[in-house]
């Protein structure tokens, strides 16, 4: 009987190993995309993040704009390429064997209407209001990013929507379920809190996901705390003062304009 | 002489056939039955003591949890339900609520204020999905969340219960955003008071 069961297991084994099926290839080789990433004027763009959507894999251009992502199983890659300022740009790929063709991206910059006129406060700025978010942005104490850019960097991990924010990084992070990503301030944050649509978190924002942020507005400091939400960044109790962030939701934007 | 069969062997094959069936059909209604009874027994077994937790990979959207104490209660054993509160420190809004339904099992959050009283979003959550088993079931988002939280109508809730871990999951497809807190289940906790709204 073993004798018979090791024959029906290495009889098909040994025709496949002849005959080369395409899953040897496979399991023994991993396939390789490369490519260029510019701007519309065909000028290369450093430091670009590429990266394998289905496989969770990513690496960056270097000064020439190119990348190189290695070890893809083969078959069809959703490949995206992201850059700050920059909306980004997505493509599907079928990798059958190693002539597969460079996969460049040419990445079309965001218009960036900034006000020349600054003014010196941000605490006349409307404080539970979408409205206000932009006029604290003009303010220019803090670090923004709105709901074209957010959109842009296609956030797949939360950590995504803080790429390329000044005075902050992503950090790669390998847990039990796969690698995850999290956030960290170059200069380090005191004690970091957080707030939603202008007041603290809700039952409803515990259910929010990355694509769901329509805008993100980050002070790294306590001083620099708009006055409305000061308590949210020193609430009663706490021993020390901490930096903020604060995220404006979709669904309290629309739900606001329906208002 | 041959010696007299009791039946004849198209008797014995019919016989068999309605044994085999009835056999299966026993097996098919333990397979759908087993996984959602046995999964709230294994949570039912730790009724009336409180576990202490810890968010996995904190995000800058997770700081009250990355900070506070977060304890799980459970408590409410009832034949078909369990309720087991989440506190976040002295936040005592949130319940988790597993009720048996006829195909499996249901997940809800129920949100309460300081008061008592329903928050407005309270009562979201899902049924159990098909294949689900003993330690881990899957809750995608029902159309009652869809309709209340429209953003939310991809959410799939994980609970997951081992002899030494209870997990709390969310996720939503198209994202990889992973909300994930593990709880310690070798070591019981003092228990906390009772959520906002329910008597101690």
């Amino acid at each position: 009987m073993k004798g018979l069961s090791c024959r029906w297991f290495l009889l098909p084994l040994a025709a496949a190993l002849l005959m080369g099926v395409p899953t040897t290839r496979a399991a023994a080789q991993a396939g390789v995309i490369r490519g260029i990433v510019t701007d519309t004027a065909g000028r290369p763009l450093r430091g670009v993040e590429v990266l394998s959507i289905n496989f969770k894999r990513s690496t960056r251009t270097d000064a020439e704009g190119r990348y190189v992502l290695a070890r893809l199983p083969w078959g069809t890659q959703l490949v995206m390429a992201r850059f700050p300022g920059y909306r980004a740009g997505e493509k599907s790929v079928s990798m059958l064997d190693e002539t597969t063709p460079p996969v460049n991206f040419e990445l079309h910059r965001l218009v960036q209407l900034i006000d020349t006129v600054r003014i010196t406060s941000h605490d006349g700025c409307a404080a539970y209001d979408i409205a206000g978010f932009e006029c604290r942005r003009r303010a220019g104490i803090g670090q923004f990013r709105g709901v074209e850019e957010i959109d842009a960097l296609r956030p797949l991990y939360w950590a995504d929507m803080f790429e390329g924010l000044t005075g902050l990084r992503r950090k790669a992070y390998m847990s039990k379920q796969g690698q995850d990503w999290t956030v960290e301030s170059t200069t380090g944050w005191r004690c970091l809190m957080e707030g939603w649509n202008g007041r603290h978190k809700t039952a409803a924002d515990e259910n929010t996901m990355p694509r769901d942020i329509v805008a993100i507005e980050h002070y790294d400091v306590y001083e620099k705390v708009p006055a409305a939400y000061k308590r949210l960044a020193w609430p009663n109790g706490q021993d020390k003062p901490c930096a903020l962030i604060m995220y404006w939701t979709r669904g309290f934007v629309e739900h606001e304009k329906q208002r | 002489m041959p010696h007299p069969v009791p039946f004849s062997l198209r008797d014995l094959s019919k016989r068999s056939l309605a044994l085999a069936a009835l056999a299966f059909s026993a097996a098919a209604a333990c397979v759908g039955r087993a996984p959602a009874d046995k999964f709230l027994a294994s949570l039912a077994a730790h009724c009336g003591k409180a576990y202490e937790g810890r968010i996995v990979n904190p995000q800058p959207a997770d700081t009250a949890f990355a900070k506070e104490r977060l304890v799980m209660h459970v408590r409410g054993c009832d034949a078909d339900s369990l309720r087991i509160p989440f506190h976040v420190g002295d936040d005592r809004s949130r319940t988790w609520v597993l009720t048996r339904t006829a195909a499996g099992v249901r997940l809800k959050h129920d949100h309460r204020h300081e008061d008592g009283s329903e928050d407005r979003v309270t009562q979201y959550g899902g049924d159990s999905r098909e294949g689900g088993t003993t330690t881990l079931m899957d809750f995608p988002a029902d159309s009652f969340t869809a309709d209340l939280l429209p953003t939310a109508r991809t959410n799939i809730w994980t609970v997951e219960i081992t002899p030494t871990e209870f997990v709390y999951q969310l996720r939503r497809e198209g994202s990889d955003r992973l909300f994930r807190v593990v709880f310690d289940l070798t070591q019981p906790v003092a228990q906390p008071a009772a959520p906002w709204g329910a008597e101690d």
